[in-house]
This record gives structure tokens, C-alpha cells and sequence, in this order.
């Protein structure tokens, strides 16, 4: 059974990334019409998706509670926390109520911004630790990286009008050049990717491993 | 210098956290003032939206999360601000991601969108649409096709502004406010398949990437992170958060590169006792 | 039937997969097996899992936060799952403990089936621990951020692996892994992360590096295919951009208006 489902979903592999490809390049009314609905259809299944990922935490953490797993009681904590925040948005009819706003505010905000707030603090450490001239090219990645912060920070052009000036060609040179090669790079191995699941090649969306 | 060198190596986390926290909060409690200079990639935005005339339609997608609104937030309010003073430029308004909805009734009432215009004839809000990339694809073919209501729940066809907007050819421009890939689906979708004009409000980590396809002029600007929502504060006379922000940043800034120069300045003794 | 200004992108991607898939084919067949050079990101992984050992503590691994289905990370996500492959045949032949951070929950089943394998391929599937050595953690990034960087915290790990597409949460894993004092291996081809992975990391796989070591380490010739179409794919955009270049100097702008649509 396994199989035939494998298959299946094979061909949809398969069939339905044509319908979008050969959508972009030609003009025909009934293919946009089929590439449109396949669209749509992702949207919805895109939206489905998003239930998959609180349905895999309740299994976890209701599996870690019920067998008494190291630190369970967070587990509790985190199940009570969603489920206040999922109650609250249906009970309320909408994510901007002002009680959702009220926990949303009062939780999430602080915990995410915290979160996000401490790559300020680890690029400090982090580059006292690792920006030591040991080699030309440090020196180099040091220089550069001096030049590019006192372009981006508005005390560079108090300091010296120069400075920002140097960092915006060393930007315009160096960074923008560099990253288009990597960009150009991704984009064929996100084609490649592409290849091979329509081919049939690649098996990890189909669940299987190597 | 010898005892402060011992102390660094020893607890240098510590030291640099505080320092850090220091060079933050004083400038935010008591501004410095620095003049905030305008870069080319903002001023690009605001010529755009500045060139908008009555019925051109502004697409303004978000993906505002409480993560990443410190940097991006100030910037939508800025953008919308601006599109709410352009007389009859038509304001669509879309998330990408699940805390965008929130995010964007926030700033529609920060900057009293529903007091000034019309809700349905000025400015529509669709809200969050999962999908990713495809969800950007079914707005960029037919916005009907793929919803029937907004995000309040009213039919689209109810609303007078969207009966003239069916798909991604009635837009003008399109803002992408965003940290995550949403970015590059506007970019592949709308620029890529029907010419649209994109531009972009980015965190910082995002704009090395962003700006190679603004130097190949496939996107016509890009407010970068704070900085860029404190120049276009200034472009439209508006002084918010992120012009108090800059001071903060500076002086951040400036603590990075004497941490740089000090941490070198450490290796250049060793070597000098060591010899 | 072709639509006015798709003509240059039909004719682009078609060269390009073409490229792709002759190579593909011929590998797949074994007619042709392209030799990938050993990376020396392999001997990094292989010395990080044997100092775990060393030490006695365990090995974690992360293969990113984006999903199998994702536009831009896919690559790295299935890189990644091939590396975890290996990670995990070296922790169970030299006896290290293995933990694997799970965010996304379409990635789960895979590393599960990947980890299981590694462990039965050893002879060790008593010591696969359903639940615990493969963790899912969260599908939010920061959920997932606090979860890893606890559990390096507690476990002090001693190799830590952040392979996959990591977003804003990359500097946090990596500088929390230099914190505990793990060795660590890292790479992605997101190339806004990756300063800080060569900032906080041991080792560095930069771009496409990560893809190559999947597809050196992968008993799969097909990869190894993939990777030579790629290289060959790149091949011809250099060609085009030294082609246009000397053309658009000498005022012939016609590369310019091939590719501009």
C-alpha cells in the first residue's frame, strides 16, 4: 500500500511543477487556468502544514508528561501556554483582540525580542574572540569589516566623511560582487534540487532516506 | 593596561556584555543627536512612493514578528505613513507570517489609517496567507481565485477598491517588509513574471543579499534595518523610534571596533613579552 | 505560445537542466561517476566525533530549521540529513552519545529513519533511544533556539554539528557551543549566517562545500552527479558573464538583452 502511495505521489512530483514551469513560459489559458488551481490548492495545504507542527508538539510533550521524562513539568507549562493562546484566539475571534494582544504582548514579545536581542551581545564576544589579525587575509576581513560599520553607523560620517565612502565602495566592490556569485550558486542548486524531485531522484520529500 | 588586559581575558564575556548594555541604554535615556545622512538605497523608496499618483495600488507585504520588530517595525510605520499622505493611492495590505496580522492593525492604528481614510475604498487588510511562495504566486494571479474575504471576514467584493485589482498586473509597487525569504518570492512572482516594481524593508543581516539585485536595478530600494527606517523618518518628518534608535547603534558600533582593535592590541604584547 | 520575454529564461533553464540531467543520468547508470575531492570538512567531522569520544561526552547535530519543502534551504535540509547520516555512523562506532535537534516536524521522520539505520547498521539498536536521541524540539525558530541551546547547556557536548539552513538563531547555537567548549562544525549556504558560523565555529563549510561533503560522504553516485552538473551549470554563467562583460565594454549589448527580460 505503502508503495502505491509512493508512486502516486510521484507523479504528482512529477506533473505538477510542469503544469506551474510550463505555466510561466507559455500563453495558454486552460494551463493557467490548471497552474492557477494547483496554486490555490498549495495555499491550503500550506495552511495544513501549520497544524502539523502543533499536533507534533502535543505528541511530544503529552508522551514526555505521561512517561515522566526528565523536566516534564516545562513540558506542562508549554502545552498550558498554547493552549491559552489557541482558546483565547477562538473564544475572541481574532489574533488582534485586545486580550490576544494582552498575552501576546506580555509573552511573546519579551521572550522572542530577548531571543533575538542576544546575537547583539554573541557578535560582541564573538568578535573579540575571533577578529585577531593572525594572517594577511584576517587583516584584511578586519580592515573591511571596520570600514563597513562606521559606512553603516551614522558616527561615521561625524567622524569623517571619508569613511563611509570607502565602506560603500568596499560594499559596492567586494560584498554585493561576492554575494551574486553565491546567489548565482544557490539558484542552481535550488534548480538542481528542483531536478530531482521531479525526476524522481531525490527521496527525502517522499519520507524515504538514503 | 597589564591588569585590564588579566581581567578581560579572564571574565571577557562579562565585561563585554556590560560594556555593551552601557553603550545601548545611556544614548536611548539621554540622546546624543547625530545627524542621520540619507543613503541612496532609501532615498530610492522614497522617490518611488513620492511618484505615486491617484489609483496607483501599493501592495505592502509583511512578515513582522516579535522578533525582528525593533528593526523592521519602525520602517512599515514609516512606509504606510507615507502611502496614507498620497492622495488617492489605493493600500493593500498582506502577512506572510503568523504574527503579521498583528503587527499590521497595530500600525494602521498607530498611524490612524482608519480615522484619515476609508476602510474597503483606501486600504485593505487580507491578513496572513500560509503558502509561502505559492501564497504570493495565487496573489500575483488572482487575488479573487485565491481569497473571498479579508481579514476581518468581509467578501472582497464588497470592498469598491478591490473590483480593480484582480491580480499582480493592476499593481504598481510592491514593500516587502521581512528577515525571512518572503523577499525572494516577491521578487521571483511579481518582478520576475509581470514587471512589477519591488522594493524592500530588511533587517540588516538580509541586505548584502537584497543589494546585489538593487545594483542589477531589479528592485528600486531598500530601507536597511534601523538605520534606513531613522532616514526615511527624516525623508517624510516623522521622528519615531528608530531616529532615538541610531545614537544607540553608533555608539554600539563604535564599541565593536575598539573591542576589534583592543582584542589585536592584546595579541601585539604577547608576541612582544613573548619575545 | 511563448510569452514575449520568457524566451531567454526558457532557454537558460533548458540548457541548464539538460546540463544537469545528462550528468545525472550518466552517473546514475554508473556510466560516469564523477570523483568529488575529499573535503577537508570530513576530516573535521570525523575529529570532532572522536574527541566527544575522548572526552566522553555527547555529539549533537542540528540539520537547520527549514523544511524539506522549503524554496530556498531544500538543498541544504537534504545535505544536511546525508550528513547526519555520517555523524551518526561515527558517534555509534566510537560510542558517543548522539543528540539531534529536530525543529521542523516534516524533517523528524527522515532523521529518525536515518539515525535508526546508522544504529542497526552497527549493531547498536538497543542503544537508539526512541524519543531522546533524535528530539523534536520546536517548528518555531526561537522555541527551537532556547530548546538546542539548553540542551547543550545541560548535556555539555562536546561536538556540536549545525549543518541545514539556520536563520537568526545560527550565532546563538554557535556561540552557546563555543560557551560549553565543543568542538563545532558548521555550514549552510545561507550566506547571511555564515560570518557567524566563521566567527564562532571550528570549521566552516561555506556554500556549496556543505553540498559537496553530503555528496562525498553519499553512497549515492546520483549526488556526485549533481554536484559536476552544478559545477557545469556554473561553468556556462561564467562564461556568459566574461562573454557579456568584454561585449557590453566593446558597446555589443546583445548578452545584455539575451538575458534581460
Amino acid at each position: 500500500m505503502a508503495g502505491v502511495w509512493r508512486k502516486i505521489a510521484s507523479v504528482v512530483l512529477l506533473v505538477a511543477p510542469a503544469i506551474i514551469l510550463f505555466d510561466f513560459a507559455l500563453k495558454n489559458p486552460t494551463l493557467q487556468s490548471v497552474a492557477t488551481d494547483l496554486n490555490n490548492w498549495a495555499v491550503v495545504v500550506g495552511a495544513f502544514a501549520l497544524g502539523i507542527g502543533a499536533y507534533s508538539l502535543v505528541l511530544r510533550h503529552g508522551r514526555m508528561i505521561s512517561k515522566r521524562r526528565p523536566e516534564w513539568p516545562y513540558s506542562i507549562m508549554l502545552l498550558l501556554t498554547m493552549f491559552t493562546f489557541i482558546v483565547t484566539g477562538l473564544v475572541t475571534g481574532s489574533i488582534t483582540s485586545p486580550q490576544y494582544n494582552w498575552i501576546y504582548t506580555a509573552i511573546v514579545m519579551p521572550v522572542s525580542s530577548t531571543l533575538y536581542g542576544m546575537n547583539a551581545f554573541f557578535i560582541a564576544s564573538a568578535s573579540y574572540r575571533a577578529f585577531k589579525a593572525k594572517s594577511w587575509e584576517a587583516l584584511v576581513l578586519l580592515v573591511a569589516a571596520i570600514f563597513l560599520m562606521l559606512k553603516n553607523a551614522p558616527i561615521g560620517g561625524v567622524i569623517s566623511p571619508v569613511l563611509p565612502q570607502i565602506g560603500g565602495i568596499i560594499w559596492d566592490f567586494a560584498g554585493a560582487t561576492g554575494m551574486r556569485a553565491l546567489l548565482i550558486g544557490i539558484g542552481i542548486g535550488t534548480l538542481a534540487l528542483g531536478l530531482r524531485v521531479i525526476i524522481g531522484q531525490e527521496k527525502t520529500p517522499l519520507g524515504g532516506a538514503e | 593596561m597589564m591588569i585590564f588586559r588579566e581581567l578581560l581575558s579572564r571574565n571577557y564575556k562579562q565585561i563585554i556584555y556590560l560594556a555593551l548594555f552601557l553603550a545601548l541604554a545611556i544614548p536611548l535615556v539621554n540622546p546624543i543627536g547625530l545627524p542621520v545622512p540619507v543613503q541612496k538605497t532609501t532615498m530610492g523608496v522614497y522617490n518611488k512612493i513620492e511618484s505615486l499618483k491617484p489609483g496607483d495600488v501599493a501592495v505592502v507585504g509583511s512578515n513582522i514578528g516579535a522578533a525582528i520588530y525593533a528593526e523592521v517595525y519602525p520602517q512599515y510605520i514609516a512606509i504606510l505613513e507615507h502611502l496614507f499622505r498620497k492622495e488617492g493611492v489605493k493600500v493593500l495590505l498582506v502577512g506572510h507570517g503568523t504574527e503579521a496580522p498583528i503587527w499590521a492593525e497595530k500600525a494602521l492604528n498607530e498611524i490612524n489609517a482608519y480615522g484619515r481614510k476609508t476602510y474597503g475604498a483606501d486600504f485593505v487588510h487580507l491578513g496572513y496567507i500560509a503558502g509561502e511562495e505559492a501564497a504570493v504566486a495565487g496573489l500575483c494571479r488572482d487575488i479573487h481565485a485565491l481569497l473571498k474575504v479579508d481579514y476581518k471576514g468581509r467578501p472582497l467584493t464588497d470592498l469598491p477598491m478591490m473590483k480593480n485589482i484582480k491580480s499582480a498586473k493592476d499593481f504598481t509597487i510592491v514593500m516587502d517588509f521581512t528577515a525571512s525569504a518572503d523577499s525572494q518570492y516577491w521578487l521571483n512572482q511579481a518582478y520576475a513574471t509581470y514587471g512589477t516594481a519591488v522594493g524592500f524593508g530588511l533587517t540588516a543581516i538580509k541586505v548584502p543579499d537584497a543589494y546585489a539585485y538593487y545594483t542589477a536595478g531589479q528592485i528600486f530600494g531598500i530601507l536597511e534595518s534601523l538605520s534606513g527606517a531613522a532616514q526615511y523618518e527624516v525623508l517624510i518628518r516623522r521622528p519615531g523610534m528608530a531616529a532615538q534608535g541610531m545614537d544607540a547603534q553608533s555608539l554600539a558600533h563604535l564599541l565593536y571596533i575598539a573591542l576589534m582593535v583592543l582584542c589585536n592590541a592584546f595579541v601585539v604584547m604577547e608576541r612582544r613579552v613573548k619575545k | 505560445m511563448l510569452i514575449a520575454g520568457k524566451v531567454s529564461w526558457a532557454l537558460i533553464t533548458l540548457v541548464f537542466s539538460l546540463a544537469m540531467l545528462v550528468v545525472l543520468y550518466l552517473a546514475s547508470r554508473k556510466i560516469y561517476v564523477p570523483q568529488i575531492r575529499e573535503h577537508p570538512g570530513v576530516h573535521a567531522i570525523t575529529e570532532a566525533v572522536g574527541r566527544a569520544a575522548e572526552m566522553g561526552r555527547p555529539v549533537s547535530f542540528s540539520p537547520g530549521t527549514s523544511s524539506l519543502y522549503d524554496t530556498k534551504y531544500a538543498g541544504d535540509t537534504a545535505a544536511a540529513l546525508t550528513l547526519l547520516g555520517y555523524v551518526a555512523k561515527e558517534a555509534v562506532k566510537t560510542g558517543s552519545k548522539l543528540i539531534v535537534g529536530i525543529a521542523p516536524p516534516t524533517v523528524l521522520p527522515v532523521a529518525q529513519a536515518i539515525v535508526q539505520t546508522a544504529y542497526s547498521l552497527e549493531g547498536k539498536s538497543e542503544e537508539y533511544v526512541e524519543g531522546d536521541t533524535v528530539r523534536f524540539y520546536s517548528p518555531d525558530q526561537w522555541g527551537f533556539a532556547s530548546s538546542y541551546i539548553g540542551m547543550m547547556y545541560r548535556e555539555r557536548v562536546a561536538a556540536n554539528f549545525l549543518f541545514g539552513g539556520h536563520a537568526a538563531e545560527a550565532l546563538i547555537l554557535a556561540e552557546t557551543g563555543a560557551t560549553v567548549g565543543a568542538m563545532q562544525v558548521a555550514g549552510s549556504t545561507n550566506v547571511y549566517q555564515l560570518p557567524m558560523y566563521v566567527v564562532a565555529c571550528d570549521y566552516t563549510l561555506i556554500g556549496e562545500d556543505q553540498l559537496a561533503a553530503a555528496a562525498y560522504l553519499s553512497p549515492d553516485p546520483a549526488q556526485k552527479g549533481v554536484i559536476f552538473g552544478q559545477d557545469i551549470a556554473k561553468l556556462i554563467c561564467v562564461g556568459l558573464i566574461v562573454l557579456g562583460a568584454i561585449l557590453s565594454t566593446a558597446g555589443i549589448k546583445i548578452i545584455y538583452q539575451l538575458l534581460a527580460s
